[in-house]
């Protein structure tokens, strides 16, 4: 193997490990908030550094490689695309933190299980996790037949995500007293809605990187 | 005005006329010796000596005469020449001494034969004692080609590009080893050719034997380096203007031209055949 | 450990380096880049004494290879030579078989036992990534390869005395892409046994194989830094200038 290969291996092992990291972290504050375990989510904001530490790595690792490699055609879609996806996932990581500093004030307590079983916040969870964890497979194999199906997963995301709005407002107008907790968990689904989001952006980064074709701001055409 | 392709056209066969008119002189030359000089060649002519006072015989003496002439000049010549065309381009750089050594080099050149032949006589003949002789007549033909050997020499090491040396140097050889496994391997081909020109140059020179070695009538072989020898050029130098019967040894002098001719012809043959079969072998890229 | 302390160079009268103080470490890869004239290769030329050769040099200031002075007088030029081998701008293999050339090195050094001469040509034969190509053909010519197979013939030939540093001046400007590449792979390999110092024209090569970069411009060394610090944040703006393609 050429040793600009193996340079790039690197790279590729730490963009895995953040991946796996990100997940895991999302995994984490998913049982944290549904079982409002606070242990579990000062866990996940103590590892939020280390995904931090992370992107400054990878970003770079990137910069190095460009700098020194002059990437050219496929390796230089996978620097740009890999800069963008560290981003990214820090972002996803940022919202898990958020969320773990929510459950963390007890925030979590406030809302009965009842609710966010209404409110579908698990089935959220699950399908960012699933989205995150799909394009992870998607770079990995250097595939994107999966991409439209991940993309459709955000607008099951954001289907949720509107639907809450109505739900929690039902519930504060019903009991002022939790209009409050209700606005907060507004604030965690509208997290998670953007994880899907930042998710989708991963997905387009992970087609440009591959296939050299640009999805963003184009739905409308499709 | 002319166009372009026309006077490219003329000048074409301006070129191409003019070097067809030197192969035609060498034809004629060539076609008229061979024609008056081919009837006396016989195997007889080649290995006897000549008799009736140079009327009939052969001229294995002077054939004789002549390569030992050939060889002794080049053994004198040819270590010389190489190592002083050796020690002008790979060791002395471009100072003033070699210069002047060069310039010198070029007036040895030019110096009339006879000059040569007076030189050997003084120097060899009379003052080392040597008489005429082979030996003296070998120091004095060397000493006359010794520009030749040496400034094509010093043309062959020139060609070889710098990066060979600097290559060899550069892998902890001496300039030494450097000319002896590099240079002078890739350099021989060249150096061939000096000696071609060289035994060239020998074998028909008569000035410069004149005094040092050459006999008028010696039927017999030499025996050591000191005997004096007959010679072909001056043979037939003799024969046609100072013979006995100038009519009656006209034919012999033909077929004494052509011998000569012959042997040059069969050294030129012989060292580009060398040249081409070392040539393959150090061929550069 | 390669070092220049305070050298000055000179041709005649023209000053050709000023000034220069310079440490490359053992193992590793030091590039020098800067514009043709500006005293790179002429610096590399240093420590192997190839200067020498040139009538009318002069040097001011101390080469030291692994601290010892390697210009002074108790040394003895052809066995620098053989401690620092060097690489060509344009291949120059001998006129030689392939396995004579990678010989030839051991040859003149007075190496005659036979098998130890084997070894030695396959040892570096494989060092330099050449041995599979050429193995069936050692008796062939060295002229029968191909452009970049004669640049890595080149550089067996310098391994084959077992150098501990290998001056490479501009490997790869004569070769194609492809051979360009192999020679720099190699580049990378050598370095676990040897310290290499390369002169290029090429900026992207530099950036490619060097651990650290000098830069130099009219005889100056204007920066010399890790190459990764080099090409993207360099300390020095004639260097950011340079390498970004907006000098002069």
């Amino acid at each position: 193997m050429k040793h600009t290969e193996k340079e790039m291996t690197v790279i590729k092992d730490e963009v895995s490990q953040m991946w796996q990291l990100v997940l895991s972290q999302i995994e984490k504050v998913k049982q944290a908030y549904l079982s409002s375990d606070a242990e579990l989510a000062r866990e996940v904001v103590s590892r939020e550094k280390r995904v931090n530490t992370f992107e400054l790595k990878i970003d770079s690792d990137c910069e190095n490689y460009i700098a020194l490699y002059s990437p050219v055609a496929v390796d230089l879609r996978l620097m740009l695309s890999l800069i963008k996806i560290s981003g990214t996932l820090e972002r996803i990581a940022d919202f898990a933190d958020g969320i773990a500093r929510h459950v963390i004030e007890g925030g979590a307590d406030e809302v009965p299980a009842e609710i966010k079983k209404e409110l579908q916040i698990e089935v959220m969870f699950d399908t960012v996790l699933s989205m995150l964890s799909d394009s992870y497979v998607a770079l990995e194999s250097e595939n994107t037949k999966l991409s439209g199906k991940i993309l459709g997963k955000d607008a099951l995301v954001d289907d949720i995500y509107h639907a809450s709005i109505d739900i929690l407002a039902g519930y504060a107008a019903k009991d002022p007293s939790m209009a409050k907790a209700m606005m907060h968990t507004l604030l965690v689904m509208r997290k998670l809605e953007r994880m899907g989001d930042h998710c989708s952006n991963i997905v387009e980064e992970i087609v440009f990187y591959i296939d050299a074709k640009i999805l963003k701001h184009n739905k409308n055409k499709e | 005005m002319m166009s372009k392709k026309t006077s490219q056209n003329i000048a074409f066969w301006v070129f191409r006329i003019l070097g067809l008119v030197v192969v035609a002189i060498l034809f004629w030359i060539l076609g008229f010796i061979i024609y008056h000089g081919a009837g006396v060649i016989n195997w007889k002519f080649l290995t006897t000596a000549p008799t009736d006072g140079m009327t009939g015989g052969g001229i294995f003496p002077a054939i004789v005469g002549t390569f030992c002439l050939i060889v002794g000049s080049m053994v004198v010549a040819f270590p010389l020449g190489v190592m002083s065309a050796i020690y002008t381009t790979e060791y002395a750089g471009n100072g003033k001494l070699v210069r002047f050594i060069r310039i010198m080099t070029n007036n040895l050149g030019s110096i009339p034969s006879i000059i040569f032949g007076l030189f050997g006589m003084a120097l060899f003949v009379n003052a080392l004692g040597f008489g005429d002789s082979i030996i003296a007549g070998s120091f004095t033909l060397g000493l006359l080609v010794l520009p030749l050997v040496i400034r094509t020499t010093e043309e062959a090491l020139k060609a070889i590009p710098d990066s060979f040396r600097t290559g060899s140097l550069a892998l902890g050889a001496t300039k030494l080893q450097t000319i002896r496994r590099v240079i002078l391997p890739m350099a021989f081909p060249n150096i061939t050719t000096g000696l071609i020109l060289s035994i060239g140059r020998v074998s028909g020179e008569t000035a410069p034997i004149l005094f040092t070695v050459a006999a008028y009538f010696l039927p017999k072989l030499p025996t050591s380096i000191y005997d004096q020898v007959m010679a072909l050029p001056y043979h037939l130098y003799v024969i046609a203007t100072s013979g006995t019967d100038l009519e009656a040894t006209r034919p012999i002098a033909y077929g004494t031209a052509l011998v000569l001719i012959i042997i040059v012809l069969l050294m030129n043959l012989l060292a580009s055949f060398l040249r081409r079969h070392f040539g393959k072998k150090v061929k550069t890229n | 450990m390669i070092e220049a302390k305070n050298v000055n160079f000179y041709y005649g009268d023209f000053h050709a380096l000023k000034d220069i103080n310079m440490t490359m470490e053992t193992n590793t890869v030091t590039a020098f880049i800067g514009p043709s004239g500006c005293g790179k290769s002429t610096f590399l030329r240093l420590f192997n004494r190839m200067n020498d050769l040139i009538p009318g040099t002069r040097l001011e200031g101390q080469c030291l290879i692994d601290g010892e002075d390697i210009y002074a007088k108790s040394l003895r030029v052809d066995d620098l030579r053989k401690r620092v081998g060097m690489v060509f701008q344009k291949p120059n293999p001998f006129p030689k078989s392939i396995f004579e050339n990678v010989a030839y090195g051991l040859r003149v050094n007075g190496v005659k036992d036979r098998a130890f001469i084997a070894q030695r040509v396959e040892e570096s034969l494989r060092g330099a990534a050449l041995w599979d190509e050429v193995k069936d053909k050692l008796k062939k010519s060295a002229f029968e390869l191909s452009g970049g197979q004669q640049q890595r013939l080149c550089i067996a030939r310098a391994l084959a005395v077992s150098p501990s540093i290998l001056l490479m001046d501009e490997p790869a400007s004569a070769l194609d892409p492809i051979s360009t590449s192999k020679v720099e792979e190699l580049i990378h390999s050598l370095k676990k046994d040897y310290t290499i110092v390369i002169v290029t024209h090429n900026m992207q090569q530099a950036a490619r194989v060097s651990d650290k970069t000098g830069f130099f411009m009219l005889g100056e060394l204007v920066e010399y830094n890790d190459t990764k610090k080099m090409f993207l944040n360099p300390d020095k703006v004639q260097t950011q200038n340079y390498i970004t393609g907006r000098f002069g």
